[in-house]
């Protein structure tokens, strides 16, 4: 993975943190989803995908959120779309 | 001897009957009802041949619905009882574990990561394992109304003590054979199951769907409501049941998928929780043609009450009336009746009351006496019969002598904290002048006052209701049906010295 997608990377989880009042140092991976992120259960799932969508500017079909399992789920049907995540700041 | 017939029982006349229709459909597998057979019959020998016999319990901690499914009905089918394991801590599953003390634990691959195969206190049989096995085996299914069938442990919201409710077949043949009959169920049913298959209304859903003979669809893991609605139209589902957080959630954010997705809907059940009245006749005007039955119940009474709301809207602030067979009353504290419109505690009895706890004879005794039920909820009898849930006698708030329950609180609230879980709980008053005082308690960082709720909270309900403090929480303790653990959380107020 070269520095570019890693920033990317970065900033969706940023985003993930946010939404679920989590510290910094909390530790995401791709390959985690619901039941594994502390609040990420139904309601939380909800809030999170508002909270893409709205902050990235992208609609997403009841189709395309119903595939979403996990962060790397998220991210792949974020770049389907043409969408890409910017860099932490 | 009382011999009736079991699940066992209602899956082999289905193969019977229909070899190649769909049993289970879910993403992981789907089996015909001949399918389905084979597997459980490849489960029981393992079972048999792993020495397990009758009366032996045998735990459950599969990740997948439909194997936990066939688990519970294989372990059935060799006389042992199944525990399945509902607990999401291993602390809580060692503690069931160790008071159960099964012969064995039955696991899938997806539970192999997870924490239940860190446990110490069984041996592991994995399901997937199993299958490769040619073997068949089953008993005579049939089995005594008051031999114990499943123990289903309760998840402990209110005295935080884990207890094996023993259920019996005469207590899970009663209750589907009323079920059924008040919704009319019928062999085309093809039913979206939400709620997990290792508690009593998950269980008693599939139970229902294979007595009729349709079909059962599942999605694991934490319930989306996206992958829900997309479920109902691709299986074509004319059934769906949920616990009500999962039909609010449903109505809240997806509304008009949610129209689109339950046109065929014929049958639906939302599970023994709270949920508001607006969201109900929500339900029911959405669901043309449906039947939208909701039960009021308890693991130890199992679908005590039931009402349609679609035929019987007018009653719509209540939970129905008790199920055929099944009585209810409301006593005061000194266990004496109380007429209509008086509030007290609900007591039950009946056919659906189970046999006990698992080895706990003296708390089975501090609730049952002479056939009845001691819920532990209050409520009152409308002048028709029907049921109305006040509250758990736990968690009802005593202002001064002033009681009432926190769920009326909680409706209010519901339009002013958008977007934040919280709950509302009575805890003694710091300055011992009330007796309890209500507490308002929010997760997460979000911008919330106390001041502003308040403020808020002024046109809805009287002064003394209005929370007067608040708590923030990482997060709000909930058992798995999401149901909010307030006696932890008045638990953790006292003991953190929060107020």
């Amino acid at each position: 993975m070269n520095e570019t997608d890693q920033a990317k990377k970065d900033e969706l989880y940023r985003v993930i943190r946010k939404v679920f009042n989590l510290v910094d140092t909390y530790e995401l991976s791709d390959e985690m989803g619901p039941g594994d992120v502390s609040g990420w259960d139904s309601l939380g799932g909800i809030n999170l995908l508002n909270a893409v969508q709205d902050q990235l500017r992208v609609d997403l079909s009841i189709e395309e959120l119903a595939s979403i399992n996990s962060i790397g789920d998220l991210r792949s049907t974020l770049q389907a779309k043409g969408i890409y995540t910017y860099p932490a700041k | 001897m009382n011999q009736i017939k079991t699940i066992y029982n209602d899956i082999l006349r289905a193969a019977d009957a229909h070899p190649e229709k769909n049993a289970i459909i879910s993403d992981q597998l789907s089996l015909s009802y001949s399918e389905l057979l084979r597997q459980i019959g490849h489960l029981s020998h393992a079972l048999a041949r792993a020495g397990i016999q009758r009366g032996d319990r045998v735990a459950i901690g599969t990740v997948h619905k439909a194997n936990t499914l066939m688990s519970i009905i294989a372990a059935m089918a060799v006389e042992s009882i199944p525990v399945p394991l509902a607990e999401s801590s291993m602390e809580d599953i060692s503690k069931v574990l160790k008071d159960a003390r099964p012969g064995i634990l039955i696991v899938d691959e997806a539970a192999r990561h997870g924490i239940v195969t860190h446990q110490q206190e069984a041996s592991l049989l994995c399901i997937e394992e199993v299958q490769k096995d040619k073997g068949s085996f089953c008993l005579e299914p049939e089995r005594d109304i008051s031999d114990v069938a499943i123990i289903f442990y309760t998840s402990g919201t209110t005295s935080g003590e884990k207890k094996g409710v023993l259920v019996t077949y005469g207590n899970l043949a009663a209750t589907v054979n009323y079920m059924n009959d008040f919704m009319g169920l019928q062999s085309d049913i093809v039913e979206y199951v939400v709620p997990p298959i290792n508690h009593a209304f998950g269980f008693g859903r599939c139970r229902a769907v294979f007595r009729a003979g349709g079909t059962l669809v599942f999605d694991d893991g934490v319930f989306s409501p996206a992958k829900a609605l997309v479920a109902l139209e691709k299986h074509r589902c004319n059934a769906v049941s949920s616990v009500s957080t999962g039909f609010a959630i449903l109505l809240e954010h997806y509304e008009k998928y949610f129209i689109s997705a339950t046109k065929n809907i014929k049958w639906v059940e939302i599970g023994s929780l709270y949920l508001e009245a607006s969201l109900k006749k929500k339900l029911a005007g959405i669901l043309v043609g449906a039947k939208v039955v909701m039960n009021y119940g308890l693991t130890e009474a199992m679908r005590t009450t039931l009402v349609d709301y679609k035929s019987e809207l007018s009653k719509v602030e209540t939970v129905g009336r008790p199920a055929p067979g099944v009585e209810v009353r409301i006593v005061n504290d000194a266990g004496q009746e109380l007429p209509p419109a008086m509030t007290g505690e609900i007591v039950i009895k009946g056919p659906n009351v189970a046999k006990g706890y698992w080895q706990k004879e003296a708390q089975w005794q501090e609730r049952y006496s002479r056939g009845w039920l001691k819920t532990g909820d209050v409520g009152y009898l409308d002048r028709d019969g029907y049921v109305v849930f006040v509250g758990r006698k736990d968690d009802i708030i005593n202002v001064g002598g002033k009681k009432f329950s926190p769920l009326d609180i909680e409706a209010s609230l519901k339009g002013i904290l958008k977007n934040v879980p919280y709950c509302v709980c009575g805890v003694a008053d710091p300055d011992g002048l009330l007796g309890e005082i209500p507490v308002l308690c929010v997760e997460g960082n979000e911008n919330v006052s106390i001041m502003d709720v308040q403020r808020s909270l002024r046109e809805y309900v009287e002064e003394y209701q209005i929370p007067k403090r608040m708590c923030r929480f990482p997060t709000l303790p909930r058992t798995h049906n999401g149901k909010i653990k307030r006696n932890e959380i008045k638990e953790q107020i006292l003991r953190m010295g929060l107020l």
